[in-house]
């Protein structure tokens, strides 16, 4: 479910309320820093996990401010770790907060956006190894997947542990896999944050482009979205999803829509786990505006 | 307007991802009358349970080797073509074999054969970009292998257990040699089975394998409670 931490400091009314303008530039020193984003996202219950009783265990957290461009965090609790839930929510709340301090002044080169995500992985990892030692838990209760995404000041960055998605638009159109999802050896096997040495493991990809739309997942969708083994983005699947999001007319009414479409039964046929999906498009600016 | 557009998504089609079993089951001359037919029995019911899942259905995939008098790979697809060296069909195509009884026990051959095929198998995943689950090993003796070197495929399969490449479960039945059983597996002691209850121990084992089958990255697939094994008292 949504993430009620103290992080969210933006909700959906903000966030709706910033993009209802439409369109509008700011230009930083002539340059385009950034254009208005829309913005949903939704985590729902897998069906295995209402059999079990088990809670949702996905969580996805959303920052979206005013020239600060798009941050968003995402995170699939281990079925199998007791308070994993907790533990997906806490990373996404403390990696986010990371992200927000680390692009008050953006990276302008790739080893500055490595330096942030490490930084952000580190600081959620931290928060997990803190709330183990208070709760008396093991760090393992807690596992989770963790993937953050920026698209800030001219720059789409992607940090993971774990097998979650990110898939980016670029203008033309065009569909890619920004990182590839980690599985181990076997189908039920993946990284967590919680794993020994996961900083090492870190993914990272900086890409220095503009992109047009964003979607990230956790694993629950992957096998309905991405073509395997290389994790093809299927544009049958996102193109709708990326033109709905784009007349969405407000952010409520379309975390409505986006969780009844995730917990639909035509959805739930094809995966048994948690799914969350945050969507992401830019509103393209009004025409002769004098921009090319 | 919005509802029309996310009804519009489609989805990709996949391959399931594959839990593939080999049952390495004893056909020596030991096992006439009674087992043997409780066995075949109990595969009827191993097809039932398997099949009543409709992802397991899809995901779990099972070989047959029998060893008695020698080693082979079961036809269990029902279909005149059969490649002894790709005898794995899914639950769905799955026709349980009516198996005879005679010979000795060439266990010791028989795991060798178990652990290639599995081997192989996960290959055939690899390069067909197909997912799968970690493959089971099961195997079941009335008896003791009667095969020279039969130690050394012991080691085998404890050495491919512990690198993680296979679940290993034994089963004894009736005057079974516990001792040499437990030989083949380092993680799990082998079970007696209760009397000839191999209808309830193949129904166990298909729900096991659809738990797996059903169990999502970082899931632990609980595997049901045994109700089919005799309690050891030789301790």
């Amino acid at each position: 479910m949504r993430d009620n931490g103290d992080d969210r400091r933006l909700t959906t009314d903000d966030r709706l309320r910033q993009t209802a303008d439409g369109g509008r530039i700011t230009a930083d020193g002539g340059r385009i820093t950034a254009r208005e984003w829309k913005v949903v996202g939704a985590s729902v219950a897998g069906t295995s996990h209402l059999r079990a009783e088990l809670p949702c265990q996905d969580a996805h957290l959303i920052s979206y401010e005013e020239g600060g461009g798009l941050l968003v965090a995402v995170a699939d609790g281990a079925g199998s770790a007791p308070r994993s839930g907790e533990g997906a929510h806490r990373a996404v709340a403390r990696s986010l907060a990371a992200l927000k301090v680390a692009t008050q002044q953006p990276p302008q080169d790739e080893s500055g956006w490595r330096e942030a995500m490490a930084f952000a992985f580190a600081e959620a990892r931290e928060a997990l190894v803190n709330l183990a030692q208070s709760e008396g838990e093991p760090l393992p209760a807690f596992s989770t997947t963790l993937t953050c995404v920026a698209a800030v000041d001219g720059w789409l960055a992607v940090g993971q542990i774990g097998d979650g998605a990110v898939v980016f638009q670029e203008e033309d159109g065009t569909l890619h896999t920004a990182v590839q999802p980690h599985r181990g050896e076997y189908a039920n096997e993946t990284r967590f944050v919680t794993s020994p040495g996961a900083l090492d493991f870190v993914e990272v990809r900086a890409l220095a482009q503009e992109v047009r739309a964003l979607a990230v997942t956790t694993d629950g969708l992957l096998k309905l979205a991405l073509l395997m083994p290389d994790y093809v983005p299927h544009p049958p699947f996102f193109d709708p999803l990326l033109k709905w999001v784009a007349q969405m007319e407000s952010a409520a009414v379309g975390e409505e829509e986006l969780s009844a479409f995730l917990a639909s039964e035509r959805v739930s046929a094809r995966t048994s786990d948690d799914k969350t999906l945050v969507l992401a498009t830019r509103r393209l600016p009004p025409a002769g505006d004098g921009l090319t | 307007m919005e509802h029309t557009l996310l009804e519009q998504t489609e989805f990709v089609e996949n391959p399931e991802p594959r839990c593939p079993v080999v049952l390495l089951l004893d056909t020596s001359g030991s096992m006439k009358g009674e087992p043997i037919n409780e066995l075949n029995a109990g595969l009827q019911e191993f097809d039932r349970a398997l099949k009543a899942d409709s992802l397991a259905a899809l995901r779990v995939e099972v070989a047959i080797v029998t060893f008695g008098g020698g080693v082979r790979a079961m036809n269990v697809g029902g279909s005149a073509a059969f490649d002894a060296e790709q005898p794995f069909v899914t639950a769905d195509s799955f026709h349980p074999p009516t198996l005879d009884a005679s010979g000795d026990t060439p266990m010791g051959e028989a795991a060798r054969q178990g652990l290639a095929l599995l081997r192989k198998r996960k290959e055939t995943y690899k390069q067909n970009g197909v997912e799968y689950y970690r493959p089971w090993f099961f195997l079941l003796s009335d008896g003791q292998p009667t095969d020279a070197g039969w130690e050394g495929a012991a080691s085998q399969v404890r050495e491919e257990e512990a690198r993680k490449g296979v679940m290993v479960f034994a089963v004894g039945v009736e005057q079974a040699d516990m001792g040499k059983l437990a030989q083949f597996s380092g993680q799990r002691e082998p079970l007696k089975l209760k009397g000839l209850a191999f209808q309830e121990l193949f129904n166990w084992l298909s729900k096991s394998l659809t738990s797996v089958s059903h169990s999502n990255p970082g899931d632990l697939a609980p595997l049901p409670p045994v109700g089919w094994a005799a309690v050891d008292t030789s301790h």
